[in-house]
């Protein structure tokens, strides 16, 4: 059995910050092809403000298109973070260690940007103002409705994103406080006042500690409320087939962790091929997460089938239409298997063997085939049933995305890769805190001949 | 169990040699006193009761009709979600490499011998239940292709029960193969050569061990799922189906999710019992109740998750064939029992075991269990005998929500059997195979260790890849 390597804390020190305090030369050429992509996004939403949403695709009866696929598919991404973080800081599991704060940043910006998604999609940006509070024209008696899931949505994405910044920038402080130590001018200067003193004493260490507690356990109802609500945005209109199920909101939840998780596996692939840290995310963290995608992707795929089934048992005929439409019909037959094929039935099955778990090439390369299968799960739910709204048939409509709508898809996913980078040229994405105690709990039980790693447990 | 170090924190490590427990366990096993023969009296006649009831109830209505057999199928549905639940409680920490199930991982696995009953109630529950025809159905044979696929519903829910039934033995058998080898040459006569005959050879190889662990992988996976789909299976074949229009996606789910909950809560009372009764206070600690609690509180807060996403859509959508849904499952006729369900397993769990003092005792989480197994109890009722009174079980409509049917003396007999009945298999069961995992605690001790950190003794877990 192949050791762990015997890590120092002025190692992780060294290795852990190497992107904050010496970037590489490839770094800015992969942040300004990034920025390139989100710039040409921006010049396509200009367009789109400039000629109006005539320029999407969208027509009725198919009023929601591809920005509103991205919008969920970039909330599902957003529930890595706790699902990592919280849960696992939660129940004590040890491996959690590296993939915590990619997980939480992939959120905050994963999260923002789904954020930015309605307000392409409708199009008129300053019109938002009227949609917030201090826009609300109480003066007329003009109240928004709190029934309403489009007050619940916003409610609930801006609590999650004010819990999850706070989350990361509390765990961030005994980091901050390393980098202060160890860089000059200006940025000492930031890291500084974002370190907020911290000396690494014990009363610090035990506030900062409870405080994390308390934080993950406060945000888990959050994290389950925003994919709920999202949910119900689709679940509770009775108009349409195919969204009346009661099953939405668990079905999205599980389902956005699948693709969150995954995000979160490929982001981390990246990380250690970048930065080539090879000791902090080993392979048995590999192994572990793929061992949770498993039980995670075959929930799912049960949820995935329940919905189904109750969706076509009575046998009614719009129901059926629409079930005809996604699983038979060109394009979405071709769609749907793909679907299936690269969210469950390639994926999981390699996983089920420990040398594919093992594998960081192949790990990247299936996770990433589960976030493309996910992406079109939210497509075959939100384009066909739209497509068959009506009941009578001369009605019913179809959908092709326009240029615009691609390239902001497109933007969308560099503005993700953009935040994280450029969160990890600033503060180290491994936690530094974290690493140091998994090393200073880790040791070796002998059993036989054999040595077992294991961990200290303070319970 | 070790409970201390110099500052008082818990760890816990049986204080026993492997030759100490297996004596100690084995003998147990063996003894069969005066009080235990007292007990499997009185669950016997409670179980022969239960057949009474059932002869009443036939003679009474006959097998014609499903409506009559509505507390026969909560029965069912609630020995499903506690007992033949309660062994995906070794199988969920045995895949996640945790090490405090080692000491209740068996008296969880032994709960599997309930399968037995459950194939001998599902007989007349599918004499009873009416054929697919001209009502919808899961795989909509009748309307999509006539009369395909062949037997449904009735041959499938059979299948799934007993494979069910037979992977769950199975299950129980592979785990405790090394422990019958370890029994066969401390016992004698028939009990010893039956234990020779179930260790199939067992000398402990490494190539055994191998096919062990590979097995024990395979059937826990197998048994996850069909558990899953048990209640899958049951909560629609035997449950919403016969609600015209009623289309409850997440209602299987939830069934499924509360199978999750009560086995939790099954085991920890098993574990009460027999820590107290069974003199196995070192063996079952306070590490095993502050493990499964927490498990519980968790999937207490995912059971009223569930059951909200399932109200919120009905009483959102207000049509008028949603609010006959609300009045018919939640507060019509049954919203007494509803409401205490809701305190049982939600509210009260909520209440108590947020404190983790409480949820770090024995007392705390078992009384917790108490509570959520009634609660289990009563949803079933309001459940199954709510549907099965639905008088018109065809067409795509609820066309009137029935009036709530109190138990008769039929009905009370064979409920009070179908769980003495549980009992009594389970009581018997512990009685010959081994009530401790004797190799999973023996693969602890060796895996866990006390070590100073510092100048504090902590617990060492390993973990092997």
């Amino acid at each position: 059995m192949q050791l762990r390597p015997a890590l120092t804390e002025r190692d992780i020190n060294r290795d852990l910050l190497r992107p904050v305090l010496a970037t590489p030369i490839w770094f800015y050429f992969l942040l300004g092809g990034l920025a390139i992509g989100v710039c040409t996004a921006i010049g396509g939403f200009a367009w789109a403000v400039n000629h109006g949403t005539g320029v999407y695709g969208i027509n009725r009866p198919v009023m929601w298109g591809f920005l509103l696929v991205n919008f969920v598919f970039w909330v599902g991404i957003s529930h890595a973070g706790v699902m990592l973080s919280a849960i696992l800081r939660l129940s004590n599991a040890e491996w959690r260690r590296p993939a915590t704060r990619a997980a939480e940043v992939l959120t905050i910006f994963a999260l923002g940007t789904a954020a930015l998604h309605p307000v392409f999609h409708t199009g008129r940006p300053w019109r938002i103002y009227w949609s917030m509070p201090p826009g609300y024209d109480f003066g007329r008696g003009i109240w928004p409705d709190v029934r309403s899931p489009f007050v619940w949505d916003p409610t609930a994405i801006s609590t999650y994103l004010t819990g999850t910044t706070l989350f990361v920038i509390l765990l961030l402080i005994p980091d901050l406080a390393v980098l202060r130590d160890r860089s000059s001018g200006l940025m000492q200067k930031v890291y500084g006042f974002l370190s907020m003193g911290w000396k690494g004493n014990t009363r610090q260490w035990k506030l900062q500690i409870i405080a994390g507690f308390l934080l993950s356990a406060l945000i888990l109802p959050v994290f389950v409320s925003v994919h709920s609500i999202v949910s119900w945005d689709f679940a509770v209109q009775i108009a349409v087939e195919g969204w009346h199920a009661t099953i939405f909101a668990p079905y999205f939840v599980i389902g956005a962790v699948h693709s969150g998780v995954a995000g979160v596996i490929s982001v981390l692939a990246l990380l250690r091929w970048m930065f080539r840290w090879e000791n902090y995310i080993r392979d048995d963290h590999f192994d572990a997460l793929a061992r949770l995608m498993i039980v995670v992707a075959t929930a799912w795929f049960y949820f995935l089938v329940i919905e189904f089934f109750l969706g076509i048992y009575p046998a009614e005929e719009p129901e059926i239409s629409l079930r005809t439409l996604q699983v038979f019909e060109w394009p979405f037959n071709a769609t749907f298997i793909v679907f299936l094929l690269m969210g469950y039935f390639v994926p999981v099955p390699l996983w089920l063997f420990r040398r594919v778990r093992q594998n960081v090439a192949l790990m990247f390369w299936t996770t990433l085939m589960v976030n493309i299968g996910m992406w079109l799960e939210r497509f075959i739910i939100i384009i066909p049933s739209l497509m068959r709204k009506q009941p009578l048939t001369f009605s019913w409509g179809s959908y092709n995305p326009s240029p615009i709508e691609l390239i902001l898809v497109a933007g969308s996913f560099c503005l993700v890769f953009l935040g994280v980078l450029t969160f990890s040229k600033f503060f180290p994405i491994i936690p530094l805190a974290d690493a140091k105690e998994g090393v200073a709990l880790e040791t070796h039980v002998r059993v036989g001949k054999v040595m077992v790693p294991a961990a200290y447990r303070e319970e | 169990m070790h409970n201390g170090g110099p500052h008082g924190h818990h760890v816990d490590l049986l204080e026993r040699s492997s030759e100490e427990a297996a004596g100690e366990v084995l003998g147990w096993t063996e003894r069969t006193g005066p009080a235990y023969l007292l007990v499997v009296l009185v669950l016997a006649a409670v179980a022969a009761l239960g057949v009474v009831g059932f002869a009443m109830k036939a003679a009474d209505g006959g097998l014609d009709s499903h409506h009559p057999w509505g507390y026969l199928a909560a029965a069912l549905a609630f020995i499903m979600t506690t007992s033949l639940s309660a062994p995906l409680v070794a199988i969920a920490p045995r895949f996640g490499k945790a090490h405090w199930n080692r000491y209740v991982s068996r008296i969880a696995e032994t709960w599997s011998v309930v399968g037995l009953l459950s194939i001998l109630i599902m007989v007349p529950l599918l004499l009873t239940l009416p054929s697919a025809e001209h009502r919808q159905t899961l795989l909509m044979y009748n309307k999509v292709a006539e009369g395909w696929p062949v037997g449904a519903p009735h041959l499938y829910v059979a299948l799934v029960l007993v494979f069910t039934a037979i992977n769950g033995f199975g299950l129980l058998w592979a785990s405790a193969i090394p422990d019958f080898a370890l029994a066969k040459s401390r016992v004698g006569g028939l009990r010893g050569a039956l234990y020779s005959k179930l260790a199939l050879g067992w000398v402990g190889t490494k190539r055994q061990w191998r096919a062990l662990r590979a097995g024990l992988g395979v059937l826990g996976a197998l048994y996850f799922i069909f558990i899953v789909w048990s209640h899958t299976t049951i909560s629609f074949d035997f449950g919403q189906s016969l609600v015209p229009g009623l289309r409850d996606s997440v209602f299987p789910a939830w069934q499924a999710l509360g199978g999750i909950q009560a086995a939790l809560a099954t085991v920890i009372v098993t574990s009460f019992v027999v820590r107290m009764f069974g003199g196995f206070k070192e063996y079952i600690g306070v590490n095993q109740f502050w493990s499964m609690a927490k498990l519980m509180l968790a999937s207490s807060l995912l059971w009223m998750y569930f059951w909200w996403s399932g109200f919120i859509i009905y009483w959102y959508a207000k049509t008028p064939q949603a609010q006959d849904f609300l009045q018919l499952m939640w507060f019509g006729p049954y919203r007494t029992i509803f409401i205490i369900t809701i305190i049982c397993n939600f509210a009260l769990v909520l209440g108590i075991l947020m404190w983790n003092p409480v949820r770090k005792s024995i007392l705390g989480p078992t009384i917790v269990s108490c509570l959520i197994i009634f609660g289990a109890f009563l949803d079933k009722i309001r459940i199954y005998v709510g549907f099965y009174s639905v008088e018109e079980y065809t067409g795509h409509i609820l066309q009137e929500v029935p009036e709530a049917v109190p138990p008769g003396l039929g009905d009370g007999l064979m409920v009070a059997g179908v769980i003495g009945g549980a009992l009594l298999l389970y009581t018997l069961a512990i009685k010959f195979v081994p009530i401790f995992n004797l190799w999973e605690i023996r693969e602890g001790s060796m895996l866990q260790v006390i070590r100073p950190f510092k100048r504090l003794p902590l617990k060492i877990l390993a973990k092997p890849e």
